[in-house]
């Protein structure tokens, strides 16, 4: 009697200890189990490419980080301020109007 | 930079009234080469000189980039031709057109003769801007001529994109220049933006 009891116990013990920490594998099964079932696809565990996004190419308006520009001499022309100020000089002196059009500015170390 | 040749500068000084205008933003691109060395350089800055008449009317343009003794002879021929003009306001568009039909005869019977301007410009570069100088006096030139006298009365600020779309090739309302197929044929990715 003494010794079932025992047993008991013990397989008691045993039992609470499994059901207390992590769910306790089934040997049994685990033998049969397909590399499938433990590994993804490859092809699941890569991001299809049209929702692949990378480092923009080109620079944008929120990613561009604005440096000061070094500003130069816009060369040894004496140019006016506005366009309205060279066409009231022109109509005093009779020079023609000289319009400078360019990307950037003249007075910037790239223009 | 051709406003710092005292030549160029002084002659302008004494003949012109002259003003600057920013287009847009220059683009820039920058090269870096991973090591903290980096190489900034403008990518597509293409300029031009208006000679106008005081109440703003365009009489010519020197399209993009010349070498020196080219864009100041340009400039002397542009100075006299203004002043015949100028002094005639009351038949100024008359006189515009003319000029533009005289230079389009000009500029095809001489074509066949011009190889290259005179240069006189040492160094890095020389070939592309005498090669570029040539190009803009024998062909951009001829397509102002033509724009202009079908645009007599045009302002610098009226006709500013479509010379830089038509002439320049650089179209001023697209935020890429136009550059962008160029720039990413070979990206392989779809956030071009």
């Amino acid at each position: 009697m003494k010794r079932f009891l025992l047993s008991a116990l013990i397989t008691t013990l045993f039992a609470a200890q499994a059901s207390h920490g992590q769910e306790p594998v089934k040997r049994s099964s685990l033998a049969d189990l397909r590399k499938s079932a433990i590994e993804m696809p490859i092809k699941s565990l890569l991001v299809p490419p049209q929702e692949l996004k990378s480092e923009p190419l080109s620079i944008t308006k929120n990613d561009a980080k604005k440096e000061p520009k070094k500003k130069v001499r816009p060369g040894a022309v004496i140019w006016y301020p506005t366009t309205a100020d060279a066409k009231r000089n022109s109509l005093l002196s009779g020079k023609p109007v000289l319009v400078f059009h360019l990307m950037g500015f003249l007075d910037d170390r790239f223009c | 930079m051709l406003f710092s040749n005292p030549e160029i500068s002084a002659y302008i000084n004494q003949n012109f009234e002259p003003v600057w205008e920013s287009v847009r933003p220059v683009p820039t691109i920058t090269l870096d080469f991973g090591n903290g060395q980096k190489v900034t350089r403008t990518l597509h800055g293409n300029i031009a000189t208006y000679v106008c008449t005081a109440d703003g009317s365009i009489i010519d343009v020197i399209p993009g980039v010349y070498e020196p003794q080219a864009y100041l002879r340009q400039l002397k021929k542009l100075s006299e031709a203004s002043k015949n003009i100028m002094v005639q306001s009351d038949r100024q568009f008359e006189l515009i057109g003319k000029y533009h039909k005289d230079e389009l005869a000009r500029n095809k019977s001489l074509q066949k003769l011009i190889v290259e301007p005179q240069t006189s410009v040492e160094g890095h570069g020389k070939a592309e801007l005498v090669s570029d100088t040539s190009h803009n006096e024998w062909f951009r030139r001829r397509q102002i001529h033509q724009m202009l006298l079908k645009q007599n009365g045009a302002t610098p600020d009226s006709f500013k994109k479509a010379l830089y779309k038509n002439v320049l090739h650089a179209d001023l309302d697209d935020p890429h220049l136009g550059l962008d197929k160029y720039l990413t044929a070979t990206y392989p990715f779809d956030d071009n933006s």
